[in-house]
This record gives C-alpha cells, sequence and structure tokens, in this order.
C-alpha cells in the first residue's frame, strides 16, 4: 500500500518524465528550453524519494535531461556553423559583450579610407560650369544709405548735432596745421567719445571737408584739411580700425 | 621614359588620395582615363611605394565585393579604387579617428544585426537593439549619424549596409571578434 507522500512524488516523477519526452520528440526550440527549472524539480523529487523504485524513476529523468543537453549542444554547434545569418546568437553576443569587446571587433575589421578634401582641377572645373549657368539673382536688395539723415532717423545723431560736431573737428584739424595723425584726431579718454568722433570725422570725410592720405608702409593714416567746396572726384571707402 | 612614369605615379596618388566626389575613391574607367591603358601597372607600382606606409589600394566593387588589381579592365572599370589603411587600428587610434568609443559599438551592433538579419533591418529594431545599453535619443541619432557617414544606408523602410562598410570593414573578422 502507497503512502499519499508516495503516489504524490511517483506522479510528479511521472509528469516530469513526460515533458522531458515530448521535448524529445518536438526536438524545435531546443535551444530557448530552460532546463534548470527541471533540474531543481528533480532535485526535490530525488529528495523525497525513498524507495528503490522512485529513486529508479528519477535516474529515467537524469537520463532524458542528459538527452536533452546533447541536443541543445548539437543545435548550438550547428547554429555557430552558420554565424552569418543567425540573429539569434548574433543578438545573444551583442547582448553579452561590452562597449570595449564591440569596439575592439570594429577597430580589429576597420581599414578607413585615406582621403583629403581639396580643391583640385576637377572641383574647379565643376564650379566654373555652375558659376557659368548660373542665372543672375533676380532679387534686388533695398539698399539704405547710410547718411546723417537716416543716422538722424535712428537716433544716433540730431540734425544740429551733426553740424555742430563738424565744425568743431574741422576747425580743430585747422588749428593742428590742417593735417593730423587719424588716431590722434578721434583721441579721446573714453571709447564711446572716440567711436563718437570718428562717425563724426566719417560724415567730414564724406562731406568733402576732410581728406585721408594713407602711409601703408609705416602704418599710418593721416587726415588732411580741404576747402569745404571741395568735393571728392574719386570717392573710395575703406575700413580703418579703433582702438 | 622613366620621368612620365614618375608622372604617372604623382598623378595616380593625387587621384587616389585627393576627394574629387562626394565619396572617396575614383572608378576604374577614370583612372585609365587619365593613366592611359596600363594603368594597373601604374597602381602597382603606387602600391609598393605607399605599402611602407602602411597603406593599401583597395578595389570595391559596387556589390561591396573585394577586386584585385589582377582582374581585367572590364571588371574593374566600375569599380571603386582608394586607399585605405593596411594594418588593423587599435583602439589607442579610436582617438584621431573622429568616433568615440560608444559610436563604434553602437555601429558595430548594428553591422552584426544587419548581417545576421540577412543583411537588411528595420530602425526600429536597430533602435531598440542601441536602447538596451544607450539612452533612446543617442540610438536615434547614431543611427542617423552611421546614415550621413555612408557607414549604413536607409532603402525604404530598411536599413542595410552602407558603401563605406562593405569598402572599409572586414565583415567576416567582425562577426569573429564579436563571437570570440
Amino acid at each position: 500500500m502507497l503512502s499519499d507522500r508516495e503516489t504524490t512524488n511517483k506522479k510528479e516523477i511521472q509528469k516530469l518524465i513526460e515533458e522531458l519526452d515530448n521535448i524529445i520528440s518536438k526536438e524545435e526550440n531546443i535551444l530557448e528550453i530552460n532546463l534548470d527549472e527541471k533540474i531543481r524539480k528533480l532535485a526535490e523529487l530525488l529528495s523525497n524519494s525513498n524507495n528503490l523504485e522512485e529513486i529508479n524513476s528519477c535516474s529515467e529523468i537524469i537520463q532524458r535531461l542528459a538527452v536533452i543537453i546533447f541536443e541543445k549542444t548539437k543545435a548550438l554547434k550547428n547554429r555557430s556553423g552558420i554565424l552569418y545569418i543567425d540573429p539569434f546568437l548574433t543578438k545573444l553576443a551583442i547582448l553579452g559583450s561590452d562597449v570595449e569587446k564591440l569596439s575592439r571587433a570594429f577597430i580589429q575589421s576597420w581599414r578607413p579610407v585615406v582621403g583629403r578634401d581639396v580643391i583640385n582641377p576637377f572641383l574647379l572645373k565643376e564650379s566654373m560650369t555652375y558659376w557659368s549657368n548660373i542665372t543672375k539673382y533676380s532679387f534686388e536688395e533695398e539698399r539704405e544709405e547710410r547718411n546723417v539723415e537716416n543716422e538722424v532717423k535712428i537716433n544716433f545723431l540730431s540734425e544740429r548735432e551733426i553740424s555742430e560736431e563738424i565744425e568743431k573737428m574741422y576747425e580743430e584739424l585747422e588749428k593742428r596745421g590742417g593735417k593730423e595723425l587719424y588716431e590722434k584726431l578721434i583721441e579721446s579718454e573714453n571709447l564711446s567719445d572716440k567711436i563718437f568722433k570718428a562717425v563724426v570725422l566719417s560724415f567730414m570725410i564724406t562731406y568733402g571737408y576732410a581728406g585721408i592720405i594713407r602711409e601703408p608702409l609705416k602704418g599710418k593714416v593721416w587726415v588732411v584739411k580741404k576747402e569745404k567746396t571741395t568735393e571728392s572726384k574719386n570717392p573710395e571707402s575703406f575700413v580703418i580700425v579703433v582702438k | 621614359m622613366e620621368e612620365e612614369s614618375t608622372k604617372k605615379l604623382r598623378r595616380a596618388a593625387q587621384l587616389l588620395f585627393f576627394k574629387s566626389h562626394r565619396n572617396p575613391g575614383i572608378k576604374g574607367w577614370e583612372l585609365r582615363k587619365a593613366l592611359g591603358q596600363d594603368y594597373t601597372k601604374v597602381l602597382k607600382k603606387l602600391e609598393e611605394r605607399i605599402s611602407e606606409l602602411g597603406l593599401t589600394i583597395k578595389i570595391v566593387s559596387d556589390s561591396g565585393e573585394l577586386k584585385t588589381l589582377s582582374e581585367p579592365h572590364e571588371v574593374l572599370s566600375n569599380c571603386r579604387f582608394f586607399i585605405s589603411i593596411k594594418d588593423p587600428l587599435t583602439i589607442t587610434d579610436l582617438r584621431t579617428s573622429g568616433w568615440s568609443i560608444d559610436e563604434i559599438a553602437g555601429l558595430t551592433v548594428c553591422i552584426a544585426t544587419i548581417i545576421s538579419k540577412e543583411g537588411k533591418t528595420t530602425r526600429q529594431e536597430l533602435e531598440q537593439i542601441l536602447s538596451q545599453k544607450l539612452p533612446k535619443w543617442k540610438a536615434t541619432r547614431l543611427l542617423s549619424k552611421y546614415v550621413r557617414a555612408g557607414y549604413l544606408d536607409e532603402k525604404e523602410d530598411y536599413i542595410i549596409l552602407g558603401w563605406r562598410t562593405k569598402s572599409e570593414v572586414d565583415l567576416e573578422n567582425i562577426i569573429k571578434y564579436i563571437f570570440s
């Protein structure tokens, strides 16, 4: 007569044997089968088995587990032979690799192209063709002339102020003998005054009250006084940096 | 005669080193036009010279197959010729490559995944795999960067390997190293 414990144990052993038989006979997705749970169950059943018959049945479970492990090994080897097309193993390998291993794999397989970006005859030829084929830019930008009226408009100066300042600077230039270095003429204690003087001087030159003489070799720019009626015959503009 | 040969050698180096199109390298037919019918001989001489500097001439067909200078012109005509590094780089070389270690690792993941999916996969799948180790926004940004750089290519709904991966990366090796 079997006890309740023995009956339950026997049933569970039988159930596990059937599950394992089922796995062996199906032969599909064998790599995805988790055997840990089954091995834990076997350990539990084995510890509850007291008679020879139960222990014998447990050995049948061990035999089936061995078969499944063998099949798993075979499947793994088979998949390893076709690594190129096996997303499962690739995913596993990727997930199991750290950043450095992945980078090393790339670096070891990478032979970067060596090249330089330069302007060369080909590019020049291409760009010339492009340039000669493009049509004229049709949008004509309306340019606002920079003059006293506009400066007044933007509240930089009042008309009266600018006329007075031009007069003052003209007199100053006259006092200095009608010729002075640009930087000395606009010299001031603070930068805003200096810039203000530079602006006034630029209008003075624009009106033809003064002219500019450049000495590029010495890096000097002279301002020379002109008669107020004088008009510039060859108007030109250039940039002077105010430091 | 020798002067002519040196001239051709210089011209060949210019054509191969200097990028004249959007992509580096030059087609076989262009080389033939510039260097003459014996362009493969000129390139062999150039190969000898640059080999001492750790460089090599690489020839890649449109489908990404590597070719050699001994192939007939009919085969080489449409192949792309360029100069590449001959020997493997080291992790320390990464500093000068313009790519960070994260970016290189991410690219490796993408390449391996695409290979395993028989050459194409979806952007979502790559984003998902990259997101396992990187923030989502970074995964998205990296994918776009790989496409821009030519390492990956986006065709309709799929992402495939770009011309640069086919030209610069030894695909067998990369898989071997990942699984080692």
